[in-house]
């Protein structure tokens, strides 16, 4: 009886470090994408199929600006991921700022999901202006933000508010409104 | 002494396949070649990704005992059958009779019929009111397009109605605009000896994308001390989803599958003839079909309907008896936002499930041999934001008529705090019943018990069985330690009462057909119980590539006669065919060169009831995709021992399950 106990013991043993051996042992090499480096890429997209007005921010600097509100989930990624890209003929450069008030300037504008707390605000602050509001927090579409990503299984997907983003002028390719998990829409 | 042999060089065996995918991995390129900006939005859209260890939102806000198993989890696990897929949800029992039975449990109340859980695919229910429980060799929907499969461990009565008594697991398959494309898979091994799926999917005009699929399987036996490889069995099956969206938020989805397969039995059956009892042995034919509406519309931004329907037809012509079953069920769900606080939902069902049953020997039929068991219910439920996004309250009762006991009702009161955004603590009451199945009213089982004087025992249905009811309370702790680190703890506390058990023998002369004695025995509720328990999943993924995540379970239960009742056997199964600990370990990682490398190892303590040891054993599968759209891999299953005992047969030696490897090659495009 001991020596079964034992040799269960052993078996587990053997197990748990074969498996700790086999992920610790490796280096970073990983096949798939990460999670934020599809949502930067998305973000990069997301500008080839949207008009903004004339009016627009990136009328008037001779960039194209992405912005992060709030806790950057993306690291490099995104950075990386807009390095040398160019979006309207412009060249595209990243922005991180603190409040709503200081996306005026910004073309796309990622509100993290650490501002979920204060989305109403952050939204009646940037209501009917020119700039694409991107948003990681649940339903964040559905809460007046234009474009809001979800996790669906392992892909990223995105559900669109076509009120949202008509109400501040833009106009939205069918393009990204074919691929949207979601399109909600005037009712 | 050579069994931990072999372990060893197992183990000696997946250490070394690990050190030699790590000497590949130094040498291999780390970046795919494309960068991702320059792939289309539908291709972004397409792409698998790893998540880092935080759970979907929904399960964040949960208030329950919740387990997702993902596509990328079914296809990592290698196995081909849903019910072997459960093995990697902690505090899930599965225990494999033979080929094609398995007996399995959710917190206790394990038997060869799964009976105190609820299961549930598309939202159609797969539970037989035949006999409270579920065949599970029926349920091969294709594996490759399941988008994922929810377990609730706990009652779930409030929401999904009777028999949801001890948990609910929910399998839902993929949306058909995410299996587009053509899909065929094929495989062979010693114990899933074949399995053929083809599938093919695509879009219409508009908004409305279909798939088709069919699949094939054949299973050989398990081992057999006696000789007699009785359990081999083969499954065919085909369906069909279409997803039609239309703007204002209406969708619409229509769905059916047809089957058809033999399955191997092994039956103990009384006869009045020598020799009295006698083992049958055969193949049960089996056929059925579905097919599956649901429609939802978004009636105005803070309000949404749902209706859906269903007709499930089973039949099942077993070497013992046989059964023909129609089903047909309508459930309306309504979800309306009041206020900022209160997201109420609320729904009517109704069903009627007819039962018509054969009888092959005079020793097993059912009184009266047709039945209609119905089944009408109202549902109320209001989800209270007492504090915005921090602090949730969760009222809600089931109001449930059925054929037997007439009305029940199954409330639930749970709370859920965000302490912040990485943990959760949540905590809930809830009622939930089983309620009779045909077998416990209509039974009547005639069995020998002694030659001289020659007695028989009878086992019979009772119109007054009551429902089996649960109370349970629970408690669950979620917390995101660190980035790439999550835990799950969960501890319950379930009293039950009206448990089934047997009445006490009435002696009776009988002359036809023979002269004989007769124990008559019937199915009361004589039995209460309480379980205890935890418990505590951690997933980490240290690495992009690499996850590893595993669950140990912990459950004790005691249960007692009622006064009245002196069924001493069923108390000690209640007790005694659950194990007391389980747990498993498994590690995932993705490799470069389009490998892919999973172990899993799992143990479970040993069942009291019938002596059926503890057992540990590891599955492991390493698969790759050799070229774009196609994949090879090879399954291994139970890798420590040429064959283990999971659970108990009685009335002829238990079969063996044996050690398995599966090869497999998918190729899409």
């Amino acid at each position: 009886m001991a020596q079964v106990i034992h040799a269960g013991r052993r078996r587990w043993a053997l197990g748990v470090a074969t498996a700790a051996a086999m992920a610790c042992a490796l280096p970073a090499a990983a096949q798939r994408p990460r999670e934020y480096q599809v949502k930067a890429a998305y973000l990069y997209g997301f500008g080839r199929f949207v008009e903004w007005p004339a009016a627009a921010p990136s009328a008037a600097d001779g960039a194209f600006v992405v912005c992060v509100l709030g806790e950057d989930p993306f690291g490099r990624l995104l950075d990386q991921a807009v390095e040398g890209g160019v979006v309207k003929n412009q060249p595209v450069s990243v922005r991180r700022i603190g409040r709503a008030e200081d996306g005026g300037g910004c073309d796309t504008l990622f509100v993290s999901a650490s501002e979920q707390p204060r989305l109403p605000r952050i939204l009646e602050v940037l209501d009917h202006r020119p700039v694409l509001t991107v948003g990681d927090s649940p339903d964040f579409a559905q809460h007046g933000g234009m474009i809001g990503f979800s996790v669906e299984g392992s892909r990223v997907r995105f559900t669109v508010n076509l009120d949202a983003a008509q109400g501040a002028g833009l106009m939205l390719q069918s393009e990204l409104l074919r691929v949207a998990a979601t399109v909600l829409r005037g009712r | 002494m050579t069994r931990l042999h072999r372990t060893r060089i197992a183990s000696l065996l997946v250490t070394v396949l690990g050190q030699a995918v790590a000497a590949q991995a130094q040498n291999a390129p780390a970046q795919p070649s494309v960068p991702l900006r320059e792939l289309s939005l539908e291709q972004l859209a397409g792409l698998e990704v790893t998540t880092v260890a935080k759970q979907p939102s929904e399960v964040w806000r949960t208030p329950a005992a919740i387990t997702v198993l993902t596509q990328d989890d079914i296809r990592r696990s290698g196995v081909t059958t849903l019910p072997e897929l459960l093995r990697l949800v902690g505090g899930v029992q599965v225990s494999r009779m033979d080929s094609d039975h398995w007996a399995i449990g959710i917190r206790g109340l394990t038997s060869s019929f799964s009976k105190a859980l609820l299961v549930l695919i598309d939202g159609r229910s797969v539970y037989t009111p035949l006999f409270g429980g579920v065949y599970w060799q029926v349920q091969e929907t294709q594996l490759e397009d399941i988008e994922r499969i929810e377990v609730i461990r706990g009652p779930g009565g409030t929401i999904w109605g009777s028999n949801a008594v001890n948990g609910v697991i929910n399998v839902i398959t993929r949306h058909s605009r995410d299996s587009a494309g053509l899909l065929v898979s094929a495989g062979g091994g010693n114990v899933d000896q074949g399995r053929l799926s083809v599938r093919y999917g695509g879009s219409g005009r508009g908004a409305m994308s279909y798939r088709v699929y069919a699949t094939g399987s054949n299973h050989d036996s398990q081992y057999n001390r006696d000789g007699h490889a009785y359990d081999e069995w083969s499954l065919a099956q085909g369906g069909f989803r279409i997803d039609v969206a239309r703007p204002r938020g209406q969708s619409l989805r229509l769905q059916g599958d047809v089957y058809q397969g033999t399955m191997g039995e092994r039956v103990a059956v009384g006869s009045f003839t020598p020799p009295a009892q006698v083992l049958v042995e055969g193949s049960d034919d089996v056929s059925g079909g579905n097919l599956v509406a649901d429609w939802e519309r978004e009636l105005s931004r803070r309000t949404s309907l749902r209706l859906q329907a269903y007709y499930d037809r089973t039949v099942r012509h077993a070497v013992h008896f046989g059964e023909e079953r129609n089903t047909l069920d309508v459930d309306l769900l309504l979800r309306t936002a009041i206020g900022r606080r209160h997201q109420v939902s609320w729904g009517a069902g109704a069903r009627s499930s007819r039962s018509d049953v054969t009888s092959t020997y005079p020793t097993l039929f059912l009184v009266p041999e047709d039945r209609d068991q119905r089944l009408a219910s109202v549902y109320g439920q209001d989800e209270i934001a007492v504090l915005p996004d921090r602090l949730f309250v969760t009222l809600g009762t089931k109001l449930e008529h059925n054929t037997y006991t007439g009305w029940e009702v199954e409330p639930s009161a749970r709370v859920l705090w965000r302490v912040d955004r990485q943990e959760t603590l949540w905590g809930g009451v809830t009622r939930a019943v089983r309620t009779p199945s045909r077998i416990e009213t209509d039974l009547r089982l005639t069995f020998f018990a002694a030659p001289s004087p020659l007695i028989y025992a009878q086992l019979a249905g009772s119109a007054g069985f009551d429902a089996e009811a649960v109370v349970g309370v629970e408690a669950g702790y979620r917390r995101l330690v660190s980035a790439s680190f999550y835990v799950d703890v969960t501890a319950f506390h379930n009293t039950y009462k009206n448990l089934s058990s047997f009445s006490p023998f009435a002696i009776s002369v009988q002359t036809t057909p023979i002269p004989h004695l007769l124990g008559t025995t019937t199915y009361e509720n004589g039995i209460r119980a309480t379980s205890d328990g935890f418990e505590v999943s951690p997933d980490w993924r240290p690495r992009s590539w690499a996850r590893i995540r595993g669950s140990y379970a912990l459950l004790t239960i005691n249960a007692t006669n009622r006064p009245g009742s002196r069924d001493l056997n069923n108390v000690a199964l209640y007790e005694g065919s659950v194990p007391r600990h389980q747990a498993f370990v498994q590690a995932s990682l993705t490799l470069p060169r389009h490998l892919e490398a999973d172990y899993v190892q799992r143990g479970v303590a040993r069942l009291v009831s019938h002596s059926v040891p503890g057992y540990v054993t590891g599955d492991a599968r390493l698969g790759w995709e050799a070229a774009k759209g196609v994949t090879l891999a090879v399954a291994a299953q139970n890798l420590f021992a040429p064959r283990h005992l999971e659970f108990f047969r009685d009335e002829f030696p238990n079969p063996g399950i044996r050690r398995s490897v599966f090869v497999s090659a998918t190729w899409r495009r």
